[in-house]
């Protein structure tokens, strides 16, 4: 195609959207694009031709349909800040921007839940019902800044999933709106109406199966008690032999966060909460539940940590102490740049028990690639992130780069692992499908999709390595790391 | 044992084949698939009452030989087995470990886990712990070509590739034979206790409302009819001190806590029992009798949904409903079971259950053109023959979306033709 007939396709586009969501209710200039051409995963990029903001289901509709009218591939998008590349638009087109569907629309106590527009920041949620004693409990550590819509799409956790379960165990209906502009609702406040659970299944589908434009979420009831203990240990190795043998010893804490030397270097000069510098590791250990026997529970953690060689475990004694300790943990990512240039968080999982050998190897990894690897994980779920940090400026750092990470996830894999807890697939992990499962599994998940997107024009390239428009596999290897993918 | 070789499935007789491992039953369905043959799932053949009769000949393929645990990592708290194994069998190899699936089944030594998997069973703990869909980690189904096809995988947290699972949950076997998953589990409490509060019958909504803002945090929520509360009694070999409605609350976890707990709650209930109190602590017998309340009664049964606000009020109606009727709702859920023994001979059952239905339908949204609301389904319907409007209402919006799921998964339709929603 030339340049002039893409140029003269867009201009069609545009007019057509324009209609639709009106002059301010999208943008088409480069330079405006290009906060839209990545997301929170910077190794891919690629240019939309558009990006639109609707501010209702039924414009969502409108665009969706323009779309299909002109053969144009589009995506949804929250608030970018996956770490998958689950927003780059692979193909160009339209992103679907839910910034501008930011609504509350229901909160019901007496029945426990609550009606949001897709594009609801996560914390807003709690904000809202927290003086009656509720929450919203997926709690992403980006919860300051993601959407209630895209933690569906990827189905999010944060560290007190551990307990109570990620996005798709308070996820209890959706407002869809289909690859083809039909709109259907899925579920709803009711539990468990009759026939498929399709909630279940949207929950995850990464934006391949539509433009969630409504979500019904569960709200669970504060915890009476809550403590917060913050273990220091010499070595990263104790600190997760404490953690498996917590999980062993039938325990199920709130929260068991562990954050390594490196990162702790970090997180300190950011937030100043008092770590001492020379640990090998901190291990965040929350309980909650009722008052009466909280202090057995916390006691039995301190103890096993204490056993496997903790150098000192204290309480957080105020709520203050307690919210900054939390902050630390939330905010670290953000605290991450003092460390380098540029960094590539990982999310690989492996069966708890193995949590102490996987570190083993990591740091083998990143001895023999020569890149350093900060930890930080929501550790009770053996759910991993190795933030590795380079310098983007460098080719050769960021090819190591590719290999420590693939060499991470590969083991993960061979410890009986996944490649991904909770950031999901999107482009980066596509790679990756062809190993975690056969090609009978990847048709059958292939055949599901057939049914949501049939046209393959709803965020093509994601997901699953063969789905959508048969030039895909090409377009994706064109966007190999570290460059940018041609316009 | 020997195995059944026919097997009544709502009044259409199908010769059953017991193959002894996955790749046997994979054949089976490849075979069928050839030669054009319905496949029939069964497994302990509690509940294939549940959903419509079977619509094409056919044969039935028994899981039950399927029972091995694959991999018991017991520290990872996750369990894999074939799911022909029975609901007690894998309670006992998990007691081993001080360990649990908390999924109520009324007929454990019978129920195979794949049964269980594919009618969403759940009992009066779900309020505490949730359900299948909080617990199923991976599963394998067999696909329409006889091949296994699995997703998710074996550790606790995994949002690698479509979440299939969740489809076969309550799928009644319409989309292949499941064969194997991996769970995740949980610790067995130190103590447990239910506690039986009788209630005058205009105590009930205050009761609910208590139970929701109470200081306690029970994992059962219950409101049982006076036929329930009978029927558990009598299961748990107990007498009642008094007749009529009753809220049935359970705890768990330690001991402490859950003495705290019973405490707190008479306390809080003083003003609104209508007697005495009855608690059974760490009383299995009393646990097994409320879950074989989930189990068979009456002629005809029923299962509906609504917004937990509005329990109360459909459980009422589902009392009067029938002769001999007893009714179970759980409270935190909105989820209602009843049973009885109607009078078909003045209304025909469907007229009754659409004026049920009506009522499911929570008053504030009853109005709305499209329905948000409750659902209900006849679970047994006695002599009465079942379709799919008695058995499971109108369409909803969702069901083409549905259809075309099961015609990508089972084009020729091929596994349990007929059983579910109209269409699957
Ligand atoms: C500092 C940091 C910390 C993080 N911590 C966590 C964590 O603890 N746990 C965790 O799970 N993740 C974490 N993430 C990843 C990310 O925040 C989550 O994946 C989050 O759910 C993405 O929400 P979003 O609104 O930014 O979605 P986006 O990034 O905008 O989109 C993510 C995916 O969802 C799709 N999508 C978005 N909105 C919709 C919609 N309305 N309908 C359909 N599809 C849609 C998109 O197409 C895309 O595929 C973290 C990210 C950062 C940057």
């Amino acid at each position: 195609m030339t340049a002039t007939l893409l140029d003269e396709k867009t201009a069609i586009l545009i007019t057509h959207l324009t209609k639709i969501v009106g002059p301010d209710g999208l943008i088409s200039s480069p330079a405006e694009l290009m906060v839209y051409e990545c997301d929170g995963y910077t190794m891919e990029k690629n240019r939309p031709e558009v990006v639109v903001f609707p501010r209702c289901t039924e414009e969502i509709v409108g665009v969706v349909k323009a779309c299909n009218e002109l053969g144009v591939p589009f995506l949804p998008r929250g608030s970018g800040t996956s770490l998958a590349g689950g927003c780059l638009p692979v193909g160009g087109g339209v992103i679907i921007s839910l910034a501008r569907m930011r609504k509350i629309l229901e909160v019901d106590i007496r029945n426990r839940y609550a009606l949001v527009e897709p594009g609801v920041i996560n914390t807003w949620l709690t904000n809202r019902v927290k003086n009656d004693g509720w929450h919203y409990a997926p709690d992403p550590s980006s919860q300051g800044a993601c959407t209630i819509g895209g933690n569906v799409a990827t189905n999010s956790g944060g560290p007190h999933t551990l307990k109570y379960g990620v996005t798709v165990n308070h996820i209890l209906g959706v407002e869809l709106v289909l690859p083809d502009g039909r709109v259907i609702q899925i579920g709803g406040p009711v539990e468990e109406a009759p026939g498929y659970d399709l909630t279940g299944l949207v929950v995850g589908s990464e934006g391949t199966f539509g433009v969630v434009s409504k979500v019904w979420v569960r709200l669970v009831r504060n915890p009476q008690s809550v403590r917060t203990l913050l273990g220091i240990f010499e070595s990263v190795d104790d600190a997760t032999r404490t953690i498996s043998e917590i999980i062993g010893a039938g325990i199920v804490p709130a929260a068991l966060e562990m954050l390594d030397n490196l990162i702790l270097g970090a997180v300190e000069e950011a937030f100043g909460f008092g770590f001492p510098l020379d640990a090998g590791a901190v291990l965040i250990m929350e309980v909650d539940g009722l008052e009466t026997g909280i202090d057995d529970e916390a006691a039995r953690i301190e103890s096993i940590a204490l056993k496997n060689k903790a150098r000192k475990v204290s309480r957080a004694n105020t709520e203050a102490e307690r919210m900054l300790l939390w902050k630390s943990r939330k905010q670290a990512f953000g605290a991450v740049g003092r460390l380098a240039p540029s960094y590539c968080t990982q999310d690989g999982v492996v069966p708890r028990t193995r949590l102490p050998e996987m570190l083993r190897i990591m740091h083998d990894i990143s001895k023999r690639h020569d890149i350093r690897i900060a930890n930080i994980f929501h550790a009770g779920d053996g759910n991993m992130h190795p933030i590795l940090l380079f310098d983007e400026r460098d080719p050769a750092q960021v090819q190591r780069v590719m290999e420590a990470s693939h060499e991470i996830l590969d083991t993960c894999l061979k410890l009986g692992g996944s490649v991904t807890g909770e950031h999901g697939i999107g482009v980066e992990k596509i790679d990756f499908m062809p190993k975690l499962f056969s090609p009978d599994d990847l048709m059958a998940m292939t055949r599901v999709r057939q049914a949501f997107n049939p046209t393959g024009l709803c965020s093509p390239g994601k997901m699953l390595p063969t789905a959508g428009a048969c030039s895909e596999p090409a377009a994706a290897r064109q966007l190999k790391p570290g460059r940018r993918a041609p316009h | 044992m020997s195995e059944p070789q026919k097997i009544d499935i709502q009044g259409h007789v199908v010769t059953v084949k017991h193959p002894a491992t996955q790749e046997e039953l994979g054949q089976m369905v490849h075979a069928a698939a050839q030669a054009g043959q319905a496949i029939y799932s069964v497994g302990g053949a509690t509940r294939q009452y549940l959903g419509l009769p079977p619509v094409n000949p056919g044969i039935g393929l028994c899981t039950r030989k399927l029972d091995r645990v694959i991999d018991y990592p017991a520290r990872d708290m996750t369990v894999t087995v074939e799911l022909g194994m029975t609901v007690a069998k894998l309670r006992e190899v998990l007691a081993g470990e001080n360990q649990d699936l908390p999924i109520d089944c009324p007929d454990p030594s019978r129920a195979t886990l794949g049964g269980l998997l594919a009618t969403n069973g759940s009992g009066s703990r779900r309020h505490g712990y949730g359900t299948l869909r909080d617990y199923l980690l991976g599963l394998t189904v067999i696909d329409d070509h006889g091949r296994p096809t699995k997703s998710g995988g074996r550790v606790v947290k995994n949002v690698a590739g479509y979440d299939m699972g969740k489809l076969h949950i309550g799928a009644l076997g319409t989309l292949g034979p499941l064969v194997q998953a991996t769970f995740k589990l949980k610790p067995r409490p130190e103590a447990t206790a239910l506690s039986l509060v009788p209630l005058a019958p205009d105590q009930l909504e205050a009761f609910a409302n208590q139970m929701n803002q109470g200081q306690t945090r029970p994992i059962v929520i219950d409101l049982l009819s006076a036929g329930a509360a009978r029927e558990f009694a009598r299961l748990a070999g107990q007498t009642l001190p008094r007749e009529g409605w009753h809220g049935l609350v359970g705890f768990d976890g330690a001991e402490m806590a859950v003495r705290w707990q019973l405490q707190t709650l008479r306390d809080e209930l003083r003003s609104l029992a209508a007697g005495e109190v009855l608690e059974l602590v760490s009383h299995a017998g009393a646990w097994e009798a409320l879950t074989a309340l989930g189990g068979p009664r009456g002629t005809t049964g029923l299962r509906a949904g609504v917004l937990p606000g509005e329990s109360v009020g459909l459980a009422r109606s589902l009392e009067t409903w029938a002769p001999a009727s007893g009714v179970v709702a759980h409270l935190g859920a909105g989820i209602i079971n009843a049973w009885g023994d109607p009078d078909t001979s003045r209304e025909p059952l469907l007229g009754q259950v659409e004026r049920l239905r009506h009522q499911a339908q929570p008053k504030r949204l009853q109005d709305q053109a499209q329905p948000k609301g409750g659902w209900l389904v006849v679970t047994r319907s006695g002599p009465t023959a079942r379709d799919a409007r008695m058995v499971f209402g109108s369409a909803r919006q969702d069901h083409p979306l549905m259809a075309e799921i099961k015609r990508q998964l089972d084009p020729g339709c091929l596994f349990n033709p007929g059983r579910y929603l109209t269409d699957l």
